[in-house]
């Protein structure tokens, strides 16, 4: 029970001593919400970050041209119709603060984002893009064969094949079957197949996840009956970059084996 | 306005461009992946009416 001391003690310093903690308080929490309410910004801040604004909505729509929608004219035409929508609007809003005068002090349009390469001389870009093809698949078929080569590794230690390593293999043999028939055929663009390639690999790449989830949870249930020195906990389900997918199938394979911890093996990819 | 509330409508109006920059980029990616969907049926049809046809 709380006696008056301590109920004093509470309430703080009588009204004749001074405020009370509580009032103090409220008093500073008022403090804080008009301090968050009152404009800190400077005059022409508004402007400038219009103006930052602007830009960075010229290299989003650039990056957005650049990468996967760079095949897809709607979509490029729907980024640029927002990336004007945008400006305009970031425009009319830095021109409606207090006291400015739009005519005196217009702001400064954002530069245009880059031409697409089509302008540039057209069998240039063929041959370009055709390099660039090539050399997109190769590369994602050597990875494909690295990283099927690496869980083989792995799971083949002690000289015995791991049941997981047929199913690697398989995978890695229909992707590269994907890879090289979408590589074959003709589409809109070169950049439209560039992204086809892509895909599929982000595919493997999410198979090759699934897989070591499904690993990785067999080889929970096996550690559950015996082992003492289990591995570090790394949830494979909550990895999400895809560029961890391999490094989470790679420890979720060390795991199965328990060659994690025991062998203290470095993983590199 | 001031200069305050005008950052906020113009950052506000930046992460929705963000948004919608994001969405058109699912909306492609589908675009291609529907199109190597079709790329593969179309193989798997060939095949299927050449067992067709051998019946």
């Amino acid at each position: 029970m709380m006696d008056k001391r301590d109920r004093k003690r509470q309430q703080g310093p009588s009204s004749d001593k001074g405020l009370s903690q509580a009032e103090v308080e409220r008093i500073l929490a008022q403090d804080r919400q008009q301090q968050e309410q009152e404009p800190s910004a400077k005059k022409g801040d508004a402007k400038k970050e219009a103006v930052e604004t602007g830009q960075k909505i010229d290299q989003g729509l650039t990056g957005f041209a650049e990468g996967a929608a760079k095949n897809d004219q709607s979509t490029q035409m729907e980024a640029a119709d927002a990336a004007d929508k945008a400006k305009q609007e970031v425009g009319k809003i830095a021109e409606a603060v207090d006291g400015e005068s739009p005519a005196e002090e217009p702001v400064e349009p954002p530069s245009e984002p880059a031409e697409p390469e089509g302008e540039k001389p057209a069998e240039d870009s063929a041959e370009k893009a055709e390099l660039k093809e090539t050399k997109l698949l190769d590369g994602l078929l050597v990875e494909v064969t690295q990283l099927t080569k690496k869980m083989t590794e792995a799971l083949t230690a002690d000289g015995e094949e791991d049941p997981y390593v047929k199913e690697y293999k398989e995978l890695a043999t229909k992707s590269k079957e994907r890879l090289n028939k979408v590589a074959g055929q003709e589409f809109g663009s070169e950049a439209e197949k560039e992204t086809a390639l892509n895909l599929i690999f982000k595919e493997y790449q999410d198979d090759m996840q699934a897989i070591a989830i499904r690993m990785s949870e067999s080889a929970d249930e096996e550690g559950e009956e015996g082992t003492e020195a289990g591995p570090p906990e790394e949830d494979a389900e909550e990895i999400e970059s895809p560029e961890e997918d391999a490094r989470a199938a790679y420890f979720a394979a060390l795991r199965k084996r328990g060659d994690f911890v025991t062998r203290g093996k470095k993983a590199e990819f | 306005m001031t200069e305050q509330e005008a950052i906020t409508k113009i950052r506000a109006v930046y992460q929705d461009f963000l948004v919608k920059l994001d969405q058109l980029k699912q909306k492609s990616d589908q675009n291609v992946k529907d199109q190597i969907a079709s790329i593969e049926q179309k193989d798997i049809d060939k095949i299927l009416d050449k067992i067709h046809n051998q019946l």
